[in-house]
């Protein structure tokens, strides 16, 4: 029997997060605050109904809020990493073969079932029974329909197929631009020669499209005509670059606590990288002050490239300093700053400098110590000191609900 | 007391109590008792939740208990559960009598709820243990 694959995909998952332990929000509008409190990132159906918008700044959408009554939460990230590992167990139960793709989506390889819909169906109210999570299943015989259909299913029943009796009416309705794998400028391209949905994309001569395009592309005309060329391992996240920012929750006036923030996201950053076993060749910092606001506006970003790629927090920071104080302004009130990590490599990326002087395996040998540390005590328990005792720019998370499933005085209470 | 501990009268007992403290018998055992371990079953679907009230009391659930909540139990006569009644969560024996599926508690100061009219019953999990550190340890 041919191999089928299915797309699980969590319904507005953090709004979902918060309903679990305060069953009184179901059928009410909720939105989710970012880190700062500061723009809209997650929200339920009945918030989208309202026309409150992906990504709206918290002030702009407040009168409503008050107006309906929305339910508002900042995040909560303990709470939301933990149902979201138990969600996959939970799917992993059923379906072995799987690969999570993000904190709120996996992929899985069916098992050999007879009738995929009703699996569908049956793994849906498994999962939500189990963890209070809905979620929707996209099934179809590649990865890139699976996705498609599970768009689908979420205005469906919740599951939905796609196979030889739809595939075409489908892929005609799915603009080229929004295909996953078929990037922006790839789009454009296909555009031009008159290629503007999907199923046109998949009708494509195959030499034509060699000739033009790298073989991702030939991949993903593959993947819409039902012919799986993505095995469940084989597509690994982007990890072009690893970027660390936020808002802060109040104005930095002072150049002591701005750099302190930007050392600190330096610092988290150079965690990833580690913990990814990557090495960053150029790195680049930007620091803003707020576009709403009625004072002077000022923004910058700068970047460097590195002599050695590396992953070592001392010398990242090094470098993040002298681009800080290269664009450090005076007498502005600054809201927003961040660090990108960039040109990543593996190890075996690394181009050795003749004239590198540091010695770089101790070095890396320590930064792992410290990281596990941090992994084990708790976060910054270990940190440098250039990166702040005080922080008076953490963030805000005023409307955080209880970390019911990470901490025991958090604890949900039963009546 | 300090003589029944540096005696050998208890040995399962005193097993039981050394668990988890280093020891030089370490190395004879084969791994600790993980409570966890014992009380959870099935990990992505186990929830802790404290107790408020005293509407359980007689089925020993006192009020400030960590009640051990699987998810993916089968709800059914007889057994205590999490139910949700008009949004709010509650801890309750459930029963299924001539009318259909009621709440009952445990305490004869408490009347049980009767699902039907505006209220809504849903379970949303089966208590399978109590946890209670004693007071005054």
């Amino acid at each position: 029997m041919k191999k089928l694959y299915a797309l699980v995909d969590c319904n507005n998952f953090y709004a979902s997060c918060e309903r679990v332990f305060r069953p009184h929000l179901e059928n009410k509008a909720i939105i989710v605050l970012s880190n700062n409190d500061g723009c809209v990132i997650a929200r339920s159906e009945e918030a989208k109904d309202l026309g409150i918008g992906m990504g709206a700044a918290y002030f702009e959408i407040e009168a409503m809020v008050n107006l309906y009554g929305v339910q508002v939460f900042s995040s909560n990230f303990a709470l939301y990493g933990d149902l979201s590992r138990r969600v996959m167990t939970v799917i992993e139960e059923m379906a072995p073969k799987i690969e999570t793709y993000s904190i709120d989506e996996s992929f899985i390889e069916l098992p050999p079932v007879k009738d995929p819909k009703v699996f569908g169906h049956q793994l849906r109210e498994y999962v939500k029974q189990c963890t209070g999570i809905p979620v929707s299943v996209g099934i179809a015989a590649s990865k890139t329909l699976a996705k498609l259909a599970s768009s689908h299913a979420k205005k469906r029943s919740g599951v939905f197929c796609i196979d030889g009796s739809n595939r075409q009416k489908i892929l005609e309705s799915y603009g080229i631009q929004k295909l996953w794998g078929i990037g922006g400028r790839h789009a454009a391209k296909l555009q031009r020669q008159g290629i503007v949905n999907a199923f046109h994309l998949s009708q494509a001569d195959h030499q034509w499209i060699l000739r033009h395009f790298p073989v991702t592309v030939l991949r993903t005309v593959n993947e819409l005509c039902g012919i799986s060329c993505l095995e469940l391992e084989t597509v690994i996240p982007d990890r072009k670059s690893i970027c660390c920012s936020r808002s802060f929750k109040r104005d930095l006036r002072v150049k002591s606590d701005l750099e302190e923030a930007v050392l600190t996201f330096a610092a988290r950053a150079g965690e990833k990288l580690r913990a990814w076993n990557l090495y960053c060749g150029s790195l680049s910092i930007f620091i803003q002050t707020s576009p709403y606001s009625s004072r002077p506006w000022y923004g910058s970003n700068v970047s460097i490239k590195l002599p050695v790629a590396t992953a070592d927090t001392t010398e990242i920071n090094n470098y993040v300093l002298k681009l800080f104080n290269s664009i450090f302004r005076e007498g502005f009130l600054y809201k927003k700053a961040g660090v990108v990590l960039m040109d990543l490599v593996g190890k075996e990326g690394i181009q050795p400098d003749f004239f590198d002087s540091l010695q770089r395996e101790k070095r890396m040998a320590l930064m792992k110590a410290v990281d596990k540390l941090n992994n084990r005590m708790g976060r910054d328990t270990v940190k440098s000191l250039a990166s702040g005792i005080s922080r008076p720019w953490a963030t805000e998370r005023a409307l955080l609900s209880g970390r019911y499933t990470t901490c025991w005085k958090e604890l949900a209470s039963v009546g | 007391m300090k003589d029944l501990k540096n005696s050998n009268v208890l040995p399962l007992s005193l097993e039981q109590v050394m668990a988890g403290f280093p020891s030089p018998a370490d190395d004879f055992l084969e791994s600790d008792l993980d409570l966890h371990e014992y009380l959870v079953v099935n990990p992505p679907s186990t929830f802790l939740v404290k107790v408020s009230g005293e509407s359980m009391k007689e089925a020993g659930i006192l009020n400030g208990d960590i009640l051990v909540v699987d998810r993916s139990l089968n709800f059914g006569h007889n057994k205590i559960v999490i139910a949700v009644v008009d949004g709010a969560m509650t801890v309750k024996r459930l029963m299924k009598g001539a009318e259909g599926w009621f709440l009952k508690a445990e305490n004869r100061r408490y009347p049980a709820i009767y699902v039907g009219g505006k209220s809504e019953l849903t379970v949303w999990g089966v208590v399978v243990a109590v946890v209670r550190k004693l007071e005054g340890i």
